[in-house]
């Protein structure tokens, strides 16, 4: 089982141009980010592409990441998320793609951030018990599956101003539960 | 600036949906200018993105074929530097899967260009571009006609050499079609055996001496491919 001290060490290593470290990376986390976007996309041909493109954009930014703070596993699943989105975006084309440079912090968590972001991490599943069901389903399906404000608002049969009303009750709960 | 334990609950909102991608339009970009110069800002970003991201706990880790990362290694260091396998160079060609949406367009041109178009016969396209060279040639098959047509948007044959069409069936050996003319627009005979109806083929566009390929197969720089699809 690679750890998540490997994981940043191979992509501390990645950074300064070291192939045999990618290829070690993308041994050790090709599986889990293909997951990643095989369940934004749901095509395993799209996926494929999209997941070269991840591992493209890992080479190339890799030394972006240590000043970043966040943990290594979070880096790579918000790089595959994004691009995964981006794809499922482009072929709607709804525009809004989530811009994967931008996206990422640039200067790294705040002080209360860093301290809590490895030791706490785990908790949202403990606070999303805390949304009804139709809710969590509502922030599962935006993070993982890439729902748009609209999209939510066609699953659910509600009006678009008032899903993002209580989408924000919901990330207002967990933030609430995330601070306890 | 905002203390640090104390954010605006709006921009906390606004944080969470921007992490979870629901932020668009005006708004996002709004968003996006003020993370570049606000590091509270940004630290709430990360704050929400550390904790989304266990959310991928429940995604079931799925390997992907052993194509990509020869894909990957091909589209980030060249094939040239890596002595890539000629099965992994086709591994790479069939990467391209996606038609683009100028590709159709320029298709529903070229179908009025085109002689004799049966209205009822399936119709097939491959567009045949590559990452390394500018050369974008879209090819256009209607099933029964004994001529596979292309026009070409972009690139061309450097002096001195010509640009040869081939097609791979599966995981075979790539086929020679023929060179393609200098023009924009033309049209080459399907080779006996080749079915670019049948769903398994992909073109593809090498660099060669003038004649063409003395083997029987690609000998320079695959310019690009695509996989022939059902428009």
């Amino acid at each position: 089982m690679t750890s998540q001290d490997d994981i940043d060490r191979m992509i501390a290593r990645v950074a300064l141009s070291d192939r045999q470290a990618f290829a070690e990376l993308y041994d050790a986390t090709s599986a889990k980010l293909m997951g990643v976007a095989l369940r934004v996309l749901k095509d395993r041909a799209v996926a494929e592409d999209a997941l070269q493109d991840i591992y493209v954009k890992i080479w190339r930014n890799a030394d972006r990441y240590t000043a970043r703070g966040l943990s290594p596993m979070t880096w790579l699943i918000t790089i595959a998320r994004n691009t995964a989105i981006d794809r499922l975006r482009a072929r709607r084309e709804t525009g809004g793609g989530m811009d994967l440079i931008e996206s990422l912090p640039a200067s790294g968590l705040t002080p209360e951030g860093t301290a809590i972001a490895r030791s706490e991490a785990k908790r949202i599943a403990g606070c999303m018990d805390e949304l009804s069901p139709e809710h969590r389903d509502a922030v599962r399906g935006a993070y993982l599956e890439g729902h748009t404000y609209a999209d939510l608002a066609n699953r659910h049969d509600v009006p678009l101003n008032t899903v993002r009303t209580w989408l924000r009750r919901s990330l207002q709960t967990l933030r609430d539960c995330l601070s306890r | 600036m905002t203390d640090t334990f104390t954010p605006d609950p709006n921009d906390e909102m606004l944080a969470a949906e921007y992490a979870l991608g629901l932020l668009q339009g005006d708004e996002l970009r709004r968003f996006q200018l003020r993370l570049a110069s606000e590091a509270d800002l940004d630290g709430r970003v990360g704050f929400w993105q550390e904790r989304l991201a266990t959310l991928t706990d429940e995604v079931a880790a799925t390997r992907p074929s052993a194509t990509v990362k020869a894909r990957i290694d091909i589209a980030l260091f060249g094939e040239s530097s890596t002595g890539t396998p000629l099965l992994a160079r086709l591994a790479f060609w069939r990467g391209f899967s996606l038609v683009s949406l100028a590709t159709a367009a320029g298709l529903a041109a070229f179908l009025f260009l085109s002689p004799t178009p049966t209205p009822t016969a399936p119709v097939f396209t491959a567009e045949i571009a590559g990452d390394a060279s500018d050369l974008r040639v879209v090819a256009f098959y209607q099933a029964g006609w004994p001529n596979v047509r292309f026009r070409r948007s972009e690139g061309a044959a450097t002096p001195g050499r010509v640009l040869e069409l081939w097609a791979i069936i599966g995981d075979g050996a790539p086929v020679s079609v023929g060179l393609l003319p200098d023009g924009d627009n033309g049209a080459l005979p399907v080779p006996a055996g080749v079915d670019l109806s049948a769903g398994n083929v992909t073109l593809a566009i090498s660099d060669e001496p003038a004649g063409g390929s003395p083997t029987g197969q690609p000998t320079g720089d695959i310019l690009g491919a695509g996989p022939v699809t059902s428009l």
